[in-house]
């Protein structure tokens, strides 16, 4: 702004009006009502603005280093005991204030040691783990192989209800071997039981059969580098620095999960300093956030994958799709690379549906290249050299970014082969009934996440196998390698079997496969940090800038 | 008295009853709520036994009636999420939303008299046409992009309030002006046709002649008459005034009723939804039936039979 004081600007303006009045122009009492209220406006709309960066409204500028983290989310969390919940808010709050048998190393996607320090399978349905000998709950309550035992017993137990029992249903028992071993015996082979150390928060027994569920539903007693203060419903959570904390202090005092419903207050109160993390930032924000001089946006790849679903089975009811020419003719038409290009923050394409990120990805398989010729070829072999037209179902919450356009922009390149798609747009919840229960047919928008598990199994057994409610592809051999690929622990035969699935699912095309999604975050520039591709945002790894 | 409050009660009953039924069933016509309980991911045996433990698996006659045995004597169950008892989570969260009604309420008020009376004063003068101009965008702006101007300019660029939270008086200057300029145009237009008619009239003009100050007519004499329909209108706005609050509140993340409700729409919260929907509607007959009472108190020609 033109750098004039307001007060200044304010006089300028009285002036005008008092030679308005001199002149005999206007009334003494007319130039005195101008005078206030003209005066009044011009000084508001030029009060001082600080200069970025600066002290968020309402603190005391000579306040010390910043202490505090604080992060926006769309919503509170219901309850804040970590086993009691399935939301993505409750995992990053719950991962500061508790801690879990593994966690992800960001560089090699893989799980890595945190309170289990080490783990192996004795039998292919029995694993014994080593914990660390160090822990305390921030009640001063050891943690030990007893803790264990009693989270895995908890989780599982129907009577409690958890919402991720489904997560661990084939752990048959937990055996405490000595105070800081234990062997967990699983169903039948469980492979990707090492992906389920992580996201797994430990709660202290004492406390739980002491207190209660309801108490500690809203009194969390973790192990983790945060530990609970208060709690605001539909406001805020504060969490404060676990000085004796095992692993490595994190450098903000404090932690705060602030609750703002609207993504553009988000960005207003991020633009203001109040807040230094949003999460899922629009696309069309972008350049409003980075020329702001007081944020800036950062993407990351994601596990979630999205997809076009087509009924290759028939199951919601016969239509063109069950030919496989024409599912691989809708697999030419669309032009992925550019829809990534021009409408995403960036995206990995999946040519048999994997997310390079995960275990069993096969990179030397292709994705189908852009080439309306050889679809209209193939659908003129199928049998629909005129093409057909189809229904398009979709959600209204759709979790990919810029939906709206990627699909329009899809729409268009299936018409100009002659696949003329309808859009039927949804209720998110009714739709997601829908395709569960095998009416989403004949196409339909799909992503998935994987549940956090980095492996194939992750999405190929949902969306694939026959017998998942998500299917709509029925193959005996591809249900029998994947059957095969989670039963064995051998990491190199699972790898091959994977392998020769994807093979199968890129010649079959069930899916018109789109890519790993990116998602933007907005990050405060007081601040250095970056999200991680498992969406589980980690602020004790932040640091002041 | 007696008679006039009895079928007032009855009357609010079967409203209620209305609300619930219909909160009820729209929640399975919309899909199963175990879906909102759970992961996609979930197996399915692991849904059957949820969707048993939940009662989700009974016809949904005997479930409703089960729900409505409790919610008769204030009893609507456990929340699916939170895991207490859904009527003391509405309430916990019922003064921030009263408080910002109320507040509205204020606002609109203070705008609607003051700028009703002049307008009818100066009828057809520049303050009128502006007024009016005034009002009709006021109720054109939709309430959710009207709050985010008013975060922009007030809270981004000029940095005088917060634009979001609870808990200081600044807090709540933002939502409360955003939702009684919501409310105010309605107001003020009733103010200023009231005054423009009672102004006409003789007792005024005899007001007049007696020799009172304009301050007196048009305040002491006229405004009183003029009151009667305003009073009756903002009462009636009272429950637009709830509804706009449930939009205001996600905007300036304030900590009432309507978050809350807003998420148990999303996450199938089915005793939760019961529990705010009929506490709101039970508030607003409640306001409603004040304003009955007020106006008699107003208008000794109106009488309660």
């Amino acid at each position: 702004m033109a750098e004039k004081d307001s007060l200044e600007l304010a006089w300028e303006v009285a002036d005008r009006w008092h030679w308005f009045y001199k002149k005999g122009l206007i009334s003494r009492r007319d130039f005195l009502k101008a005078v206030l209220v003209s005066g009044g406006v011009t000084a508001a709309a030029c009060a001082p603005q600080p200069a970025a960066p600066s002290q968020p409204a309402g603190e005391q500028p000579k306040q010390p280093a910043k202490d505090t983290i604080s992060a926006a989310f769309g919503s509170d969390l219901p309850n804040l005991d970590p086993h009691m919940h399935f939301l993505r808010f409750g995992i990053i709050f719950h991962y500061h204030v508790f801690d879990n048998l593994g966690v992800r190393d960001p560089k090699t996607m893989r799980i890595g040691p945190h309170l289990a320090t080490s783990w192996k399978p004795i039998d292919p349905t029995t694993w014994e783990i080593e914990l660390r000998r160090d822990v305390t709950f921030h009640n001063g309550d050891p943690f030990t192989a007893e803790t264990v035992k009693f989270n895995w017993e908890r989780i599982t137990n129907p009577e409690q209800k958890s919402p991720q029992r489904g997560n661990h249903e084939q752990i048959a028992g937990v055996e405490v071997v000595d105070r800081y071993k234990v062997r967990v015996h699983t169903k039948s082979p469980y492979p990707i039981f090492v992906e389920r150390l992580q996201n797994f928060q430990m709660v202290p027994e004492k406390v739980i059969r002491e207190k209660g569920d309801a108490w500690f539903a809203e009194h969390p007693i973790g192990t983790g580098p945060y530990k609970f203060v208060e709690w605001k419903r539909d406001q805020y959570i504060l969490t404060e620095r676990n000085d004796n904390y095992w692993g490595p202090k994190p450098a903000f005092r404090y932690f705060k999960y602030v609750v703002i419903p609207e993504v553009t207050t988000q960005i207003a109160e991020l633009l203001n300093g109040n807040i230094d993390v949003m999460r899922a930032v629009p696309t069309d924000q972008v350049n409003t956030i980075n020329n702001s001089g007081r944020a800036k946006v950062v993407s990351q790849r994601i596990l979630r994958t999205g997809f076009v679903g087509l009924d290759a089975r028939g199951r919601t009811a016969p239509n063109p799709f069950m030919d496989v020419r024409v599912r691989n003719a809708a697999n030419h038409a669309v032009n992925i690379d550019s829809y990534i290009k021009s409408l995403q923050p960036g995206g990995d394409r999946t040519p048999a549906l994997v997310n390079p990120m995960a275990f069993g990805y096969d990179p030397a398989i292709k994705p189908h290249e852009y080439d309306p010729d050889k679809a209209k070829a193939l659908l003129a072999q199928a049998g629909y050299p005129q093409g057909f037209e189809v229904t398009f179902n979709r959600t209204n919450a759709s979790l990919l970014p810029n939906a709206r356009q990627v699909y329009e922009a899809m729409q268009r390149d299936l018409e100009k082969v002659g696949i003329r798609a309808k859009f039927q747009v949804h209720e998110d919840r009714a739709f997601t009934d829908m395709v569960s229960q095998g009416k989403g047919g004949p196409m339909y928008e799909w992503s998935w996440g994987y549940y956090s598990v980095f492996d194939a199994d992750g999405i190929l057994w949902d969306m694939l196998h026959s017998s998942s409610p998500f299917s709509y592809y029925q193959n005996p051999e591809l249900d029998r390698l994947l059957l095969e690929a989670r039963s064995t622990l051998d990491e190199e035969t699972r790898k091959r079997l994977y392998s020769r699935a994807q093979q199968i699912i890129r010649e079959e095309a069930p899916a018109i496969f789109m890519w790993g999604f990116h998602q933007l975050w907005a990050v405060s520039t007081a601040v250095n940090w970056m999200p991680d591709p498992d969406e589980i945002d980690k602020f004790y790894t932040a640091k002041p800038a | 008295m007696t008679a006039y409050l009895a079928r007032q009660v009855v009357q609010l009953a079967v409203a209620v009853w209305g609300i619930s039924v219909i909160v009820f069933v729209v929640n399975f016509v919309i899909g199963d709520p175990i879906n909102a309980l759970v992961p996609p991911e979930t197996p399915e045996e692991t849904r059957q036994l949820l969707r048993h433990q939940y009662g989700f698996d009974r016809p949904i006659l005997v479930q409703y009636l089960d729900f409505a045995r409790g919610a008769i004597v204030g009893n609507f169950g456990e929340s699916y999420l939170f895991k207490k008892p859904a009527l003391s989570l509405v309430v916990e969260r019922l003064p921030a939303t009263l408080q910002l009604t109320v507040a509205g309420m204020g606002v609109a008020i203070l705008i609607a008299i003051p700028v009703g009376i002049i307008s009818a004063y100066w009828r057809y003068s520049l303050i009128d046409n502006i007024a009016t101009i005034v009002a009709v965008a006021g109720q054109a702006m939709p309430i959710y992009w009207l709050g985010l101007m008013l975060i922009l300019l007030f809270s981004v660029h000029l940095r005088w309030l917060p634009a979001s939270g609870y808990g200081t008086p600044q807090h709540i200057i933002l939502p409360a002006f955003c939702l009684g300029v919501f409310t105010a145009p309605v107001a003020m237009r009733l103010v200023r046709s009231g005054m423009l008619d009672v102004l006409s009239q003789d007792y005024i003009r005899t007001a007049r002649a007696k020799g009172l100050t304009e301050w007196a007519v048009v305040v002491g004499h006229a405004l009183r008459n003029t009151m009667i329909p305003v009073i009756t209108v903002l009462g009636l706005q009272f429950g637009q005034l709830m509804g706009g609050a449930v939009i205001t509140e996600t905007v300036f993340a304030w900590p009432g009723v309507a978050l809350l409700l807003i998420n148990a729409i999303y996450r199938s919260d089915i005793p939760v939804m019961q529990a705010a929907v009929i506490i709101l509607a039970l508030i607003i007959a409640g306001v409603n039936f004040l304003v009955d009472v007020i106006v008699a108190l107003l208008d000794p020609r109106v009488r309660l039979r």
